[in-house]
């Protein structure tokens, strides 16, 4: 069954878009990642032009990240007290990134910049992960000494101290206000929500217990990608709402799945299961990167 | 689709009117009476694509050969070409043709350098080499502007928007003649024009121009005219929308 998108102009077949939705929405709910740097690709790769599959996605995953959110939220996932000091520094972020961007564009050669920023970061995400958590996982079956309630790192002896009651840390409000900038900045570059950049960032760097990262930065997701559909929509004119619409009809159904499951699993398999996502895209990326395209030519509407 | 029968009565009106109108007017290049099987294509939500016969009638027995050349509205086009740097494929030099036609059909009797020779196809920009693209910002490095122009020649090709080889010109009886254009869904909305020349012994000696409209309907329509007409309500509608949607979905798994 075929329907016309009016705004990426062509028709598609509903059964696959929803599909593909669910697919995404099934990875978002359970990791609590957006699922951008998966559907964007999937988009662009069945033929929707490329600047509407990015503003479309981030319409989309705002849809999906509400619903997930909405799930943790009633399980009591959530800390809002770091969600919205990550919201409201990712604002800053983005709002430098945005200008970063506009600075490189007048260079010239964005594209490599974004494409190289990509597998740079999906690459040291994810092997980190991979490593931590596997590490982790080796110890518990070992049967080693008892976890702490969250590790020490240098940057909790920062200044400017703040109780996050939910995440039962007591750290500077410096770290998850320099997280923020750094994703903010990173999201309006990459056209991402940044998701698989904050979760290791939550675990890793702030010590949040695993089960609290998704559910805030699903929270902080919703407020990043809504920002970027309503800038794309005011000045590209390129969300496709209709698209949006099908899409997070599967991506919803998805969510709701793929949080159960992840509630299922323990924190160390939830974090090697994302890490092997991550670095499977990062290889995908890397290997288009690396080899001899079949066309060395593209061609894309003009938008100005 | 449905194609309209062609009222070969009307034709013959037409067809009395403009000779005519030649007769009283002294013409150097007489004029071809045309009509499309329809006027309007509407894109709705089930379209997946469409076909069009142009049909046209010339006033004596057809002689020499018929060209139809039918251009949709200007599309402007980024080509991108990848170069290899320190082992990496990157998007390195870029073209934009700002006129190239967002579609581009040719339909001939017989084929078309035995119909004209090149200068005059060129003037008429008549085949895929002669249509005028008007390249911008032609980069020095990395490839001539040949290259590009026949690369976006090809992507076209391939989205059904162009076509690589002249569709047939079939003959109805000794003045009728019609050609099959076929569009894909992704054809672009606006104001298509089919220029039409019969030639003979390499002159053009009758000209005609007829032209169809192919627009969005219906919630199509709204969506598109909301997202360009005031793209920041829209902006915000597409948030609201995504909002509420999450919202629901999370309310009706909860009651499962």
């Amino acid at each position: 069954m075929e329907i016309y998108l009016p705004i990426a102009e062509m028709s598609v077949n509903i059964v696959l878009l929803l599909g593909m939705g669910a697919g995404v929405g099934f990875l978002s709910g359970m990791f609590g990642v957006g699922g951008g740097f998966l559907m964007t690709p999937l988009l662009i790769f069945i033929g929707i032009p490329p600047p509407v599959a990015v503003a479309t996605e981030a319409n989309q995953i705002t849809a999906a990240s509400v619903s997930g959110f909405l799930a943790h939220w009633r399980r009591g996932n959530v800390d809002l007290k770091m969600g919205s000091v990550l919201v409201i520094f990712g604002g800053i972020g983005s709002a430098l990134g945005v200008w970063l961007f506009s600075k490189l564009r007048s260079i010239g050669q964005v594209d490599e910049f974004i494409s190289l920023v990509f597998v740079f970061f999906l690459g040291v995400v994810g092997a980190l992960m991979a490593l931590e958590s596997g590490h982790s996982i080796l110890r518990r079956r070992r049967g080693g000494k008892p976890k702490r309630m969250h590790v020490h790192y240098w940057v909790h002896g920062l200044p400017l101290k703040m109780r996050f009651r939910k995440s039962k840390l007591y750290i500077s409000a410096l770290v998850p206000a320099g997280i923020g900038i750094f994703v903010g900045v990173l999201s309006a570059i990459m056209g991402v929500g940044g998701g698989f950049i904050l979760i290791p960032a939550m675990i890793y760097l702030l010590g949040m217990p695993t089960a609290m990262v998704v559910g805030t930065s699903l929270f902080q997701i919703i407020f990043v990608t809504a920002n970027s559909t309503l800038l794309h929509a005011g000045t590209n004119q390129t969300v496709d709402i209709l698209l949006a619409l099908i899409l997070l009809l599967g991506a919803v159904v998805g969510a709701q799945f793929g949080t159960r499951v992840g509630a299922r699993l323990r924190g160390e398999e939830l974090r090697i299961l994302l890490a092997l996502l991550v670095i499977t895209v990062c290889v995908k990326l890397a290997f288009n990167l690396l080899t001899t395209p079949a066309d060395i030519f593209s061609s894309v509407p003009l938008i100005q | 689709m449905k194609i309209e029968s062609l009222k070969l009565g009307n034709v013959a009106c037409v067809l009395f009117a403009v000779c005519m109108i030649c007769k009283v007017k002294p013409l150097h290049c007489e004029s071809l009476a045309l009509d499309f099987s329809q006027h309007q294509i509407a894109i709705d939500s089930s379209f997946t694509g469409a076909q069009v016969l142009l049909f046209g009638a010339v006033q004596k027995v057809i002689n020499g050969n018929i060209i139809v050349v039918l251009k949709g509205p200007n599309h402007p086009t980024v080509v991108r070409r990848k170069a290899r740097t320190a082992g990496i494929w990157l998007n390195r030099n870029e073209v934009v043709f700002e006129e190239a036609p967002g579609y581009y059909a040719l339909a001939t009797s017989a084929p078309v350098s035995e119909i004209l020779d090149t200068r005059q196809r060129e003037a008429n920009q008549i085949g895929l080499n002669n249509i005028q693209l008007v390249p911008a910002g032609i980069t020095a490095r990395g490839g001539s502007y040949a290259q590009y122009q026949s690369a976006l020649l090809r992507h076209k090709v391939e989205q059904g928007l162009y076509f690589e080889k002249p569709i047939p010109i079939e003959f109805v009886g000794v003045n009728l003649f019609r050609a099959r254009f076929t569009f894909p869904s992704s054809v672009p909305p606006g104001t298509y024009r089919a220029m039409v020349h019969q030639v003979e012994d390499g002159t053009v000696v009758a000209t005609g121009s007829t032209s169809l409209n192919i627009r969005k309907t219906g919630i199509e329509a709204r969506i598109y005219q909301t997202a360009h007409d005031s793209p920041w309500l829209y902006g915000i509608l597409a948030v609201v929308l995504a909002l509420m949607a999450g919202w629901l979905a999370s309310a009706i798994f909860r009651r499962s």
